[in-house]
């Protein structure tokens, strides 16, 4: 990596020059940047990409750390209760649905598991980003849908697990599940043990020196360490991120952390979507076309099914449920990560689905608030008259 | 009684009206001239202009023959130290004092510097927001009535409920509707405003308030008389995250054997921060840092019941008139100040929760020399109390009819030895029964003859 400083500063450029055309054609920013990533990834070679990733990693953990730093642990309780349904219908859906549609179009076992894989987290670091570019974030329907995102995140590290084992060696022992899932239940224990004994008591000395310059450091530090934790246990980096934000959220300086955090995560993520563009394998090979329509309609609508459904078990209004059925279809950086365990014939067929599912996923994501107010008022408005005539059959 | 209150604002001065019409002695203190001067204009009434947590002041309301003081100030520290001087004067006087905060001292039993409400020199804690929060919950669980109120440990249930046109009893006289065992009417607020004691030739009609005692199965049974389907709740959605919407959702949290989805729409950032972490199933919205965060059209129509406690009467009347439109089931307001108490009843707002007014009710319960066990005011100042009869006490082994109670008392139910007694005239009583007694609230407090032995 030669003249680093030159070619940062152009992709900074390109960076800026994209996203600037992209806002003002109202588009989100983030798919500006994986546009850029598309266009450019044949100019980057293996040791550039490698610190594109590292770049792009430390961007999405900053992100994830700041996403915990908003739910302290007492919110995280009182969610968890709501999500699981919501979870739970996401997972059967979207991979088991996905995966067995898969294997009725005539994949193999294992390809149509991976094929599951992919389709079933949404794009967490999409997801954020948009809810933040909507500002829909502090919205009930966007603490949904970050709820369902950390319970993907949750999840993913045993479906990976899981796929990981059957691709390489073809089975999948109950005591390779039971291990990973032992490690996610450790790392999220032993978070919560010190959030509650640790930063719970630290408080007065944190809000102390809260404005002092090297108060950062202190944040990013338990940011990382934890991230790394999680990676080295295997699970992901983006929990053990999440797991240090929720720990820190509990000294109440969670804005003060936030403020002095979200500028320098502003400047990595970029990088993250860059990244995820130049990992789209648009290599050439053979799609089979109506299995790929198929499967990305069904990835749409299993992801609208869980926002609509889900979302009024969780406790959203009608217009609120709406809005967070047209906003999980976009996949991202999990469904990438899968994809790379699939044979090169079929790495084109996902990244196909990825970026689609990205792009549509993304646009839905605009037009949620406006097909919300279409559908739901009507929606309301027949629920009202249902409740009419109930009671006047009954008078 | 002779009674000092400290704190001349709207609950200050409502509980020193009640106090006056029941023939006691009040001096009233508060540090504001200009608030002393407006009290003097309105009400006959001893006044003292000066710091009520002071010993000067104190003495000089004669603190140490004083029965009670009531500390009303709007700091709670204040009130609890008026309450420990006072106690140091006299170690017989009743204190009473509100505390607001959930975090001042002795608001527990045991606070954290280890001292019990005793040592602190508390007898009586009156929470506003706390009480609020208890009304709001009732009126949740029960929305098609009217007034709940429960007695005895919980064993019996005080039901008021306004007669509807399509009502079964509506046109029928007393002594035709057949009313479960142990459930009996123990009165009318006629439609005119006037309470009436129930009699069997008194016809109900239409848009009567009338009042059921008995025991929780009987009210249960009753209940169906009074209307056909229980309205279902499901949404409640609370305006406000200040100490009273916080304190409700606590409490909708910890109900048993109900869950509601419970929303709770704050405008401030801060205080959203500090509500997600203590509420541990309300779900927080954390609207725009202004008032329109409150008129959230999308959450509001969705919501079976509507609670606003947003601390500002204008936002919580036009967030209600939002609700109105959108037919919410249950519409429930938490009146801030008084003056826009009769704003609310004009837009057709019905269930409006008065802290000034509950709070009143609560100390006016320490008042009687009886032991009042529970008190409930209704309308046209009728109070319906429970009492301790004392063993040695006049009426002790009479039957109700050779007692002779005045005509404006009723006694609706006897909890002896833990089962509940429907009493008739010639019911004998007994001392350490429990009475539930209705009585008109100008006679309440000369109830003392019947039942303390002196």
């Amino acid at each position: 990596m030669d003249h680093i400083f030159i070619i940062g500063g152009v992709l900074l450029l390109l960076l800026f020059i994209v996203s600037y055309f992209f806002q003002k054609a109202r588009l989100p920013s983030l798919l500006s940047y994986i546009f850029l990533g598309v266009a450019l990834s044949r100019m980057f070679t293996g040791p550039e990409l490698r610190v594109l990733d590292e770049i792009s990693r430390t961007g999405i953990v900053l992100l994830f750390f700041l996403l915990g730093l908003h739910f302290p642990l007492n919110r995280l309780v009182s969610i968890s209760r709501r999500i699981w349904k919501a979870g739970v219908m996401d997972l059967v859906l979207n991979f088991a649905g996905s995966a067995f549609i898969a294997y009725l179009l005539g994949f193999e076992l294992i390809f149509s598991l991976i094929i599951g894989g992919v389709a079933y987290a949404s794009s967490s670091a999409m997801t954020i980003k948009l809810l933040e570019e909507s500002g829909r974030k502090t919205s009930p329907e966007g603490e949904f849908k970050l709820a369902l995102l950390i319970f993907e995140d949750l999840a993913a590290p045993v479906i990976v697990s899981v796929l990981v084992g059957l691709s390489a060696t073809g089975i999948i022992t109950g005591s390779a599940l039971a291990i990973t899932f032992g490690k996610v239940i450790i790392l999220t224990v032993a978070a919560i043990l010190i959030a509650y004994f640790l930063f719970r008591k630290v408080d007065i000395l944190v809000q102390r020196y809260i404005n002092k310059d090297f108060m950062p450091l202190f944040a990013l530090s338990i940011a990382f360490i934890f991230a790394g934790l999680a990676e080295y246990m295997e699970l992901s980096k983006l929990l053990g991120a999440f797991l240090a934000g929720v720990m820190l959220s509990e000294t109440g300086t969670s804005r003060e952390f936030d403020r002095m955090i979200e500028p320098v995560k502003n400047i990595f993520m970029p990088f993250f979507f860059f990244w995820f563009g130049t990992s789209i394998d648009l290599g050439v090979g053979e799609v089979d076309i109506p299995a790929l329509g198929m499967l990305i309609l069904w990835g749409l609508i299993g992801k609208m099914i869980v926002g609509l459904w889900g979302g009024r078990l969780y406790g959203l209004t009608r217009k609120g449920s709406l809005r967070a059925a047209f906003s999980l279809g976009q996949r991202g950086e999990f469904s990438v990560v899968i994809a790379a365990l699939a044979e090169t014939g079929l790495r084109l067929f996902l990244g196909i689905y990825i970026s689609v599912t990205a792009v549509a996923g993304g646009y839905l994501f605009r037009l949620a608030p406006s097909i919300a107010e279409q559908i739901g008022d009507r929606w309301i408005q027949w629920v009202k008259n249902k409740e009419k005539e109930i009671n006047e059959t009954e008078e | 009684m002779n009674i000092i209150i400290i704190g001349g604002g709207n609950v200050g001065q409502h509980v020193a009206k009640m106090l006056l019409e029941k023939k006691q002695d009040v001096i009233l203190i508060d540090k504001d001239e200009k608030k002393v001067e407006a009290i003097r204009g309105k009400m006959d009434i001893n006044l003292i202009c000066g710091n009520g947590a002071s010993v000067e002041v104190l003495e000089k309301a004669k603190v140490h023959s004083a029965d009670m003081i009531i500390a009303l100030m709007e700091n709670d520290d204040a009130n609890i130290l008026a309450s420990m001087l006072a106690k140091t004067f006299s170690k017989s006087i009743t204190t009473i004092a509100r505390v607001r905060n959930p975090e001042s001292a002795g608001s527990i039993d045991i606070d954290t510097y280890g001292l019990t409400r005793k040592q602190v020199g508390l007898d009586v804690i009156i929470s506003p927001e706390q009480t609020v929060a208890e009304e709001i919950v009732k009126i949740i669980y029960f929305p098609d009535l009217d007034e709940v109120d429960y007695f005895a440990k919980e064993k019996l249930k005080l039901i008021g409920k306004v007669i509807r046109e399509k009502s079964k009893i509506n046109g029928m006289k007393i002594k035709e509707i057949e009313l479960p065992e142990s459930s009996k009417i123990i009165g009318i607020l006629k439609k005119g405003g006037k309470f009436v004691f129930p009699s069997e030739g008194e016809i109900i009609r239409e848009g009567d308030k009338v009042y059921f005692l008995g025991t929780i199965l009987a009210i249960r049974r009753t209940s169906k008389l009074l209307y056909e389907e229980r309205s279902k709740i499901e949404r409640v959605l609370i305006l406000g995250g200040g100490k009273t919407g916080y304190t409700l959702a606590a409490e909708l949290e910890s109900a048993k054997g109900r869950s509601f989805i419970t929303k709770l729409i704050e405008s401030d950032p801060r205080r959203c921060e500090k509500l997600n972490r203590s509420l541990n199933k309300t779900l927080i919205i954390q609207g725009k840092n202004t008032d329109d965060a409150y008129y959230n059209e999308e959450e509001i129509q969705e919501a079976d019941v509507l609670v606003t406690a947003t601390g500002d009467d204008r936002i919580n009347l036009i967030a209600s008139v939002i609700g109105k439109e959108a037919g919410v089931k249950k519409i429930i307001n938490s009146l801030e100040s008084m003056e826009y108490a009769s704003v609310y009843p004009k837009m057709g707002l019905k269930t409006v929760i008065n802290p000034q007014l509950i709070t009143a009710e609560k100390i006016m319960r320490y008042i009687h020399k009886e032991k009042v066990v529970s008190l409930a005011v209704l309308e046209e100042d009728v109070e319906v109390f429970e009492v301790i009869l004392e063993g040695g006490c006049k009426v002790e082994g009479k039957s109700i009819e050779e007692i002779n109670f005045p005509k404006e008392v009723l006694i609706g139910a006897i909890i002896r030895e833990g089962s509940v007694i429907s009493p008739d005239r010639n019911t004998i009583l007994r001392g350490h029964d429990h009475l539930i007694i209705v009585a008109s609230g100008k006679i309440s407090l000369s109830m003392e003859e019947y039942f303390v032995c002196h």
